[in-house]
C-alpha cells in the first residue's frame, strides 16, 4: 500500500520531536500503563504535545486461534483475554453461540440467573482491581490493598463454583454446563454480600481533596468524542450518555432484576470514578437478587437447554443407553455444529461492549471469528484527550479509561 | 444528558430501507440476519454512504462499533467481505454494511466521520491486509512493524510461517549422545 512508506516517516518525525520537544518513552513497562502499553509522547516541559500509543506486545493471534478451536475450545481462549474478568467474558462468548445457533430463548431460568449473578461478581472483581490500581497511580496506596481483599473473595466464590481463579471456562453453551452450582454456594454468596462493603474506600477517595485535585477537569471527553470514538461502558457514562447494553438491549436476566445505570455528565477522570464506583453498588444489588432469584427456583429446575445436539447426556445414561452414547461421541468428536451463517452479539462487560462477531460454516469451528474489544476502542481516545495535559496526569486519564492489554492486543 | 431510546424505533427492515435510500443504485442487497439489518452495497458507495448514515435523523447511527473483514479465499476476483457494524445510541438501532472487494484492494476510510475506524482500520490493515485510503495514518497496529504478512488471510499457516517444518518430527529426540554431551559440559568447566 502507497499509504503505508509515508507514515513511516511521521513516526520517524515523532521520535526525533520538533525543536526543543523532549520525546518521552512510557512503557512497556511503566506500572502505570497497566500492563504492556506502550506511549511515546511529545513533552513540551510537562505538557503533551503528541502521544502516540504502541501496542501488540500481548498479541497472541486469539482471532486466529479461534478459527482452529472447536466452539467448546474457545471458551478457554476468551477469559485470556480480559483477564480480570474472565466469566464475563466466557458469557459473551457462548451466548454470541447461542444467538448464531437461534438458540437464545430457549435457555432456562436457572442458566439466565446464574450467568447474571456470575457476570456481576467478575463485574466487581474488575472493578477492584480497577479501583485499587487507579487510586495507586494517583498515590493512594490504602484503597489497593483494601479493594484486592475484596476482590479476593470474589476469586474464591470463582473457585468454588468451577475450579479457577482467573481462567474460569464457565459454563458451556447452551446453559451452565456441568458447573450448576448448590445451595452451598448461594449461602457464600449471600454471606460475602452480607460482609461486602466499598464504604471505607468510598470514604478514602470521593472526598479525597487530593484525589479530587487530581481527577476533576483532567482528561475531558465530550458527548461527541465519546460517540465517535465508539466509546462504550463506564467511559461513555462518565459523558453524560445513558448507554448501557444491560438496560437498551436485555440479555440474561437482566431483564428480570431491578437495576440503575449510574450517569454522569462532566466527562472528567471524576466522573468516570463516580460512574464506576456507582456500578459497584449496583452490582451488589443485582447479585442479591439473583441469589434470592436462583433459591425460589425449584431444585430439580433444568440449567441446561434440552437440545442432545447442544449439551451432553447425563454421563451415568452413556454406557446403558444408545441413544445417550451416540449423542456423547458425537459432541465429544465433532462438537456443536452451528448451521451456517453470521451473527454478532456483544454484551455490556466491565470495560464497555464485549461482542462476538462468528461466521460459520455449518461445521464445529467456526470460519471465522472476531472479537469486539472495549479496551481496544477505549484507548483511540487516549492519544486524543491526553494532549495538552500534564505528564502526570496521563497516568489518571490511562487509570480512567481502564484497559487491560491482554484485551487490547488479544 | 443523552438518554437512549427503551427499545428499537425502527423495524430491521425499515432500517434496510433507509440504507437503500441513502445507498441509491449502489445497493446490492439486504437482509435480516438472525435479527438483525445486514445490507450489502457496492464500495463505491462507501464515502457518501458514512455520513449520510450518521446525520440520517430517523437512523442517526452515531457509533461505528465495528470493522472487520472475513476472507472468502475461494470466491475470485472477491475475496474480502469487509463489515462496518454501526449502533445508534438514540435510536436504539443496530446495523450491519457489508461490501465485497478483490484481494489486494482498497475501500474508503470512515475516519471522516467515525474516529473509533483510526483503531478498527488499521488493524484490519494489519491483519488482512486491506487498504483504507484516505486514513490518516494506515499502519500496523498489533504486529511489529516490517512484520511479513497478513495472519488472518486462509493460506496464512496458524503456526506462523517461521516454524520449523521438524518440530514435531519424534525421530529427533534422543538423537543427542549422552557422553557427547557430558564431554561438552567438561569442556566448557575446563576439565
Amino acid at each position: 500500500m502507497t499509504v503505508v512508506s509515508g507514515v513511516a516517516d511521521a513516526r520517524m518525525d515523532l521520535e526525533r520531536g520538533s525543536g526543543d520537544n523532549m520525546i518521552l518513552n512510557m512503557g512497556p513497562q511503566h506500572p502505570s500503563t497497566h500492563g504492556v502499553l506502550r506511549l511515546v509522547i511529545e513533552l513540551d516541559g510537562e505538557e503533551v504535545r503528541r502521544c502516540d500509543a504502541d501496542m501488540g506486545y500481548l498479541h497472541r493471534g486469539v482471532e486466529k486461534l479461534l478459527e482452529v478451536h472447536d466452539y467448546r475450545g474457545g471458551i478457554t481462549l476468551t477469559d485470556r483475554m480480559d483477564y480480570t474478568s474472565g466469566p464475563s467474558n466466557n458469557m459473551a462468548y457462548l451466548m454470541a453461540i447461542e444467538k448464531l445457533m437461534g438458540i437464545t430463548d430457549d435457555i432456562p431460568l436457572r442458566a439466565r440467573y446464574l450467568r447474571t449473578a456470575v457476570a456481576e461478581l467478575s463485574r466487581l472483581a474488575a472493578h477492584h482491581i480497577w479501583l485499587g490500581t487507579h487510586g495507586l497511580d494517583i498515590g493512594a496506596m490504602s484503597a489497593f490493598l483494601w479493594s484486592l481483599r475484596e476482590r479476593e473473595k470474589i476469586l474464591y466464590l470463582f473457585e468454588e463454583a468451577c475450579g479457577a481463579r482467573l481462567t474460569t471456562s464457565f459454563m458451556r453453551v447452551g446453559g451452565t454446563g456441568p458447573h450448576d452450582v448448590g445451595d452451598q454456594w448461594l449461602d457464600n454468596v449471600e454471606a460475602f454480600l452480607n460482609g461486602y462493603t466499598l464504604d471505607e474506600i468510598d470514604a478514602l477517595l470521593t472526598e479525597n481533596e487530593v484525589f479530587i485535585e487530581r481527577t476533576r477537569d483532567v482528561g475531558l471527553i465530550t458527548q461527541e468524542q465519546a460517540l465517535s470514538y465508539g466509546l462504550t461502558g463506564p467511559v461513555i457514562r462518565g459523558s453524560g450518555i445513558a448507554w448501557d447494553l444491560r438496560k437498551a438491549q436485555p440479555y440474561a436476566a437482566y431483564d428480570l432484576v431491578d437495576f440503575e445505570v449510574p450517569v454522569f455528565t462532566e466527562g472528567d477522570v471524576y466522573a468516570r470514578y463516580l460512574v464506576r464506583l456507582n456500578e459497584m453498588y449496583q452490582s451488589k444489588r443485582i447479585i442479591g437478587q439473583c441469589v434470592e432469584a436462583l433459591r425460589d427456583l425449584p431444585l430439580d429446575a433444568p440449567s441446561n437447554v434440552d437440545l442432545p445436539q447442544v449439551v451432553p447426556p447425563d454421563i451415568g445414561r452413556v454406557p446403558v443407553d444408545m441413544e445417550a452414547m451416540i449423542n456423547h461421541f458425537k459432541l465429544v468428536m465433532h462438537g456443536v455444529q452451528p448451521p451456517p451463517g453470521e451473527s454478532y452479539f456483544g454484551i455490556e462487560n466491565p470495560k464497555g461492549e464485549l461482542g462476538f462477531y462468528f461466521v460459520s460454516d455449518g461445521t464445529g469451528m467456526p470460519y471465522r471469528c472476531h472479537v469486539r474489544s472495549p479496551s481496544f476502542v477505549n484507548l483511540s481516545i487516549i492519544e486524543e484527550i491526553s494532549v495538552g495535559s500534564l505528564i502526570a496526569d496521563v497516568v489518571a486519564i490511562i487509570g480512567s479509561v481502564d484497559i487491560v492489554l491482554g484485551e487490547v492486543d488479544r | 444528558m443523552l438518554v437512549p431510546a427503551a427499545s428499537p424505533t425502527l423495524t430491521a427492515e425499515a432500517i434496510l430501507d433507509r440504507i437503500q435510500q441513502h445507498a441509491g443504485a449502489a445497493y446490492l442487497n439486504g437482509r435480516v440476519d438472525h435479527g438483525d439489518p445486514v445490507a450489502e452495497v457496492s464500495p463505491e458507495a462507501l464515502p457518501a454512504l458514512f455520513p449520510a448514515l450518521r446525520d440520517d435523523q430517523e437512523l442517526k447511527l452515531e457509533q461505528l462499533v465495528d470493522v472487520t473483514a472475513v476472507h472468502w479465499p475461494l470466491d475470485v476476483g472477491r475475496e474480502f467481505q469487509v463489515l462496518w457494524q454501526f449502533r445508534s445510541l438514540t435510536n436504539n438501532l443496530f446495523a450491519r454494511v457489508t461490501a465485497r472487494l478483490s484481494d489486494g484492494g482498497s475501500v474508503a476510510s470512515a475516519t471522516a466521520t467515525y474516529a473509533s475506524a483510526l483503531y478498527l482500520e488499521r488493524e484490519v490493515f494489519d491483519l488482512f491486509g486491506i487498504g483504507f485510503t484516505g486514513h490518516p495514518n494506515l499502519k500496523r497496529i498489533l504486529l511489529p512493524e516490517g512484520y511479513e504478512g497478513h495472519p488472518l488471510r486462509k493460506e496464512y499457516p496458524v503456526e506462523g510461517p517461521t516454524f520449523p517444518e521438524d518440530a514435531h518430527r519424534n525421530d529427533l529426540v534422543g538423537q543427542l549422545d549422552p557422553d557427547d554431551f557430558w564431554a561438552d559440559v567438561d569442556k566448557a568447566n575446563g576439565a
